[in-house]
């Protein structure tokens, strides 16, 4: 009897913060009662996650301070923001918390102190930001996380490759043992005109069918079992993603990779998706996003030939964009910031994918390579002030007062300045060329005169109706257009101007 | 044996007695196949129609969603790619919208059902690209301004001109700063009076989240956007101190409004959102003049009763509907009677766990035996109920229980539970038509969240309560 009393009162303190308890009133919202992330998955797993197992100061600095941009799971890049619980939760919620979270759904670790959480709230104590996944990792190395890929070498060969070579001819000009296991071709100093090669194994524990996929700034080659599975054989950006399915049996398999990198980014994604798993498993510091990653490619398109519009964060253009897919891949971004179109391109519109999943941080660039900016900065200023270059302090105060659609969805933007309005439309064209067709219209004769920036940057070639910049041939009708150092300005003083954008 | 049947039966029989169905009918309202429908904004319109706007930009309308067979609603998607709207509105033939980077109008000027004329109205606040950077907005008030509250960026800095500040925009594009001191805002509303509330959440500066009133002119607690007061040669809102207390700065400053009514993180929602005031005269229950809260993280509607104590808006919240889809953002209540909702728990994780939902609530005409109000007094606090309370269970003190804290005010994230109070329940006193309990409290906390348990009282006909807890923010003590 005295024994149980004693082990009554005991296990007082352990009771007296129930961690089960309180995961669930601060935690399972996001990462599930099941710890395997909330909806289906769309938050980061705990239940066997090395992040929260292994050395506590972790997943303690991780609750303490939050969490704040990508972080690998598994396999699984997620980009959600982590709020702080240091403020929020005492050292033994905390305690009570990870000890529940590091014993459950499979985790098996240390339980965590009361003491553990205060120790490193006071070394931290200095600390305002939240961790990076980056700096977490240079503190405390995840633990028992198995190299993905056994016996990996690697060889490296300078020279300048456009196209993949035939490495059998070629020289390494060094081999390394990689027993991180992981493919990374910046263990290499050079970051220009080099070339690799990575051979290794990996496991398979459930045979069936195993989706591979590769992309890659500049070209690559996956070869599994000695076979070619598929290459990027050109230089060009990542998000060119190959992929081939193989039947694979239980065991060890071979995987070689072969990479170039000519000029400017580069970049190295091969995964491996296995039976059954909603996720790529990737063999390389980088993943791809077409590999399902980070988001999915939602692909904006003018459809039954109307336009397409998409107000958000553009690259290149400021957080106000407003951008345009006219048919026949025809697009534009205007800034509402600004008051002018910023940027033109031919090809696809935007992936919306990136804001559209998550929380949608940032800025999406257009989903063209071929892009021609015009300007950057806002489009009216007086015409007194614009004799020697462009003045964009601007002191019109212009007022951006939106936009009317016509049938086809092409947008004419509404600009007040001093109680005149300015109406700036937009459409493709497809004669003399492809391009973008602009009218701009004055409701009346502006009392102080007012100047357009049209292109901002180096002419190339100037004619009497227009001129040439950055290969976009740019004809004005019935306005005077005037070229300041690095930049084309219009004087509206007519009240019906057309402007032709052709490449 | 037979008795374990009849105990299991009776449960089986209170439980269902308790059941949300019986008084609130929950109904998801199909949605456009195909669709990513994030609903971030409900509008209702002339016709019975009701317009929504997702978090991807789209606006539909919706047709049969007043019906009685809600699966012959059809949809009509009316505009595309406008910027995460979150507070919307139909007037005089436009629908009115408040998005990220401007409060807009939008029209269909030929008539062809879809809409041509897009209209900025006011675009005089900054944004910077930081996704955290919302916009929201009310309806009109009663001189036709919309109330706009500009989250901070990234809900930590104040990067963007009047970031963290609430405005009024008038009709003509007039944007006038009204209130400073906001953190991360999700949903806006009136009262009955009209006076305007938002909710804040938990966070920075914000021990807990909380509807707060947004007096003008008045500071809301958190002071990162403090310093576009410059911008408009208004005084410099208060700059409190971290580590302190609501009501410890509140006495410093006068223009620091206290939350109206906390709702204590994790025990009532975690992430509230829309606003809306039960004008309905009874057709939605006896909840005359209340708020009703929705609830992102929860996916839940909480009710507040709320009343003014010396110049300064405090109340309750309650528990009151569960169990939605997704997490719920925007929140409309028609006349008749209906609620409307929606939502998305793309980024914020919900426990609906749908990834979006259109949803109406209808009351079934039966009224729960409820704690109808909860108003404080001189020495205590008056509750009353629904219906008729069994005076001997109410009218003894050991069936009331009362714990009150508060929050840390500070520039860390959030606050434990601090300063921890038990205040004593002297005497129950229930009035002669059973309606009231007066409530004689030793040990009220001016400026603590008081939490009211209520066990084993019944109502005179036997009715169980449906909540039995309320979470009362005592401001301000009655003279």
């Amino acid at each position: 009897m005295r024994s149980l009393i004693y082990l009554f009162f005991g296990s007082l303190p352990l009771m007296a913060q129930d961690g089960g308890q309180l995961y669930g009133l601060y935690c399972s919202a996001c990462h599930g009662a099941d710890g395997k992330g909330a909806t289906g998955g769309q938050f980061p797993p705990l239940a066997g996650s090395p992040w929260v197992q292994g050395n506590a100061e972790r997943p303690i600095k991780i609750v303490l301070h939050g969490l704040h941009g990508p972080v690998d799971v598994n396999g699984k890049t997620y980009n959600l923001e982590m709020p702080p619980q240091g403020a929020a939760l005492v050292d033994d919620n905390i305690a009570a918390i990870l000890t529940h979270v590091r014993k459950s759904w499979g985790n098996d670790a240390t339980p965590v102190s009361v003491e553990q959480v205060k120790s490193v709230r006071a070394a931290t104590a200095q600390r305002q930001e939240h961790w990076t996944a980056e700096e977490l990792l240079k503190l405390h190395p995840l633990e028992n996380v198995k190299p993905v890929l056994s016996g990996l070498i690697s060889y490296y060969y300078k020279g300048s490759f456009q196209k993949l070579p035939d490495f059998s001819k070629l020289k390494p000009d060094a081999v390394e043992e990689e027993p991180k296991g992981l493919i990374d071709y910046s263990s290499y100093a050079n970051t220009d005109d080099f070339a690799m090669v990575w051979e290794g194994e990996f496991t398979v524990k459930e045979g069936g069918k195993h989706e591979f996929i590769i992309d890659s700034d500049d070209g690559s080659r996956l070869f599994i079992d000695g076979k070619a599975l598929c290459d990027i054989n050109s230089v060009g950006p990542m998000g060119r993603s190959k992929g081939k399915a193989v039947n694979l049996q239980p065991g060890q398999h071979k995987i070689r990779v072969e990479y170039i990198e000519y000029k400017g980014q580069e970049g190295l994604a091969v995964g491996m998706r296995a039976p059954k798993q909603r996720n790529y498993q990737w063999f390389t510091k980088d993943s791809s996003k077409k590999g399902g990653s980070a988001w999915p490619e939602i692909m904006l398109k003018s459809e039954a030939g109307r336009a397409v519009l998409y107000r958000n964060f553009i690259q290149g253009s400021t957080a106000r964009g407003i951008g345009v897919g006219f048919p026949g891949e025809v697009n534009m971004v205007y800034s509402a910031d600004h008051l002018g179109v910023e940027m033109i391109w031919s090809g696809n519109f935007i992936d919306a994918g990136h804001h559209w999943t998550d929380r949608g941080v940032g800025y999406e660039p257009p989903a063209s390579d071929q892009v021609f900016s015009l300007s950057k900065k806002p489009a009216y200023a007086p015409t007194s002030d614009t004799q020697s270059g462009w003045n964009d302090q601007n002191k019109l105060q212009p007022r951006f007062r939106g936009y009317q659609l016509s049938k086809e969805g092409n947008p004419t933007f509404c600009v007040e300045i001093d109680g005149v309005r300015v109406l700036d439309s937009y459409q493709a064209i497809s004669s003399p060329a492809q391009g973008l067709g602009r009218g701009i219209r004055l409701s009346a004769k502006p009392k102080t005169p007012v100047s357009l920036l049209i292109h901002q940057g180096a002419v190339a070639q100037t004619q009497p109706d227009g001129f040439v910049a950055d290969d976009l041939q740019v004809k004005v009708k019935g306005g005077t257009f005037r070229y300041l150092p690095n930049a084309v300005v219009l004087d509206l003083t007519s009240d019906q101007v057309e402007i032709q954008y052709t490449w | 044996m037979k008795k374990t049947i009849a105990t299991i039966f009776t449960m089986i029989l209170a439980q269902a007695s308790l059941s949300a169905d019986e008084y609130y009918l929950r109904e998801e309202i199909p949605l456009p196949a195909g669709e990513v429908m994030e609903i971030g904004s409900v509008a209702l319109m002339p016709g019975q129609k009701v317009a929504v706007a997702t978090r991807r930009g789209d606006i539909w309308i919706c047709d049969g969603a007043y019906g009685a067979d809600l699966s012959k609603v059809t949809w009509k998607k009316f505009a595309e790619g406008q910027h995460e709207p979150f507070g919307m509105f139909w007037k005089d033939g436009w629908l009115w919208m408040t998005q990220r980077p401007e409060v807009s109008r939008i029209k269909d000027a030929d008539g062809d059902g879809v809409a041509d004329t897009f209209e900025t109205i006011c675009d005089d606040w900054g944004i910077n690209g930081d996704y955290h950077e919302y916009a929201f907005g009310t309806e009109p008030d009663k001189e036709g301004n919309i109330w706009v509250t500009l989250c901070l960026t990234g809900s930590g800095g104040a990067a963007s001109d009047w970031r963290g500040w609430c405005m009024r925009v008038t009709p003509e594009g007039k944007m006038i700063p009204t209130c400073s001191g906001i953190r991360s805002p999700g949903g806006m509303g009136f009262n009955a009076k009209g006076d305007v509330f938002y909710c804040d959440n938990q966070g920075l500066w914000n021990g807990s989240s909380s509807v707060k009133w947004l007096k003008p002119g008045s500071f809301q607690g958190n002071p990162t956007g403090n310093k576009y007061h410059k911008l408009a040669n208004l005084p410099a809102p208060p700059e409190p101190v971290s580590g302190s207390r609501v009501e410890a700065e509140r006495a410093k400053f006068p223009t620091y409004i206290p939350p109206a009514v906390v709702l204590p993180h994790g025990k009532v929602g975690q992430s509230p959102t829309g606003i809306v005031c039960d004008t309905t005269g009874g057709k939605f229950g006896p909840w005359k003049d209340q708020l009703y809260v929705a609830e992102q993280c929860h996916s839940q509607i909480q009710r507040v009763c709320l009343e003014e104590v010396n110049g300064i808006y405090q109340g309750a919240v309650f528990h009151f509907l569960e169990g939605f889809e997704a997490g719920l953002i925007p929140l409309r209540l028609d006349p008749s009677g209906i609620i409307f909702t929606g939502g998305s728990n793309r980024g914020w994780a919900s426990r609906g766990s749908k990834p979006f939902t259109f949803e109406r609530v209808r009351w079934s005409g039966k009224v729960p035996f409820e704690m109808l109000t909860m108003y404080a007094t001189k020495d205590g606090f008056e509750l009353t109920f629904t219906e008729p309370v069994d005076a001997a269970a109410a009218g003894n003190v050991a069936n009331y229980s009362m714990e009150a804290w508060t929050y840390i005010l500070q520039s860390g994230y959030g606050s434990p539970e601090v300063d921890q109070a038990k205040p004593t329940i002297k005497s129950a006193k229930v009035s002669p038509d059973g309606k009231k309990v007066r409530l004689v409290i030793d040990g009220r906390v001016k400026g603590h969240v008081h939490h009211l348990k209520l066990q084993n009282i019944k109502a005179k006909s036997g009715n169980g309560l449906w909540h039995p807890e309320a979470y009362y923010t005592l401001n301000e003590i009655p003279n």
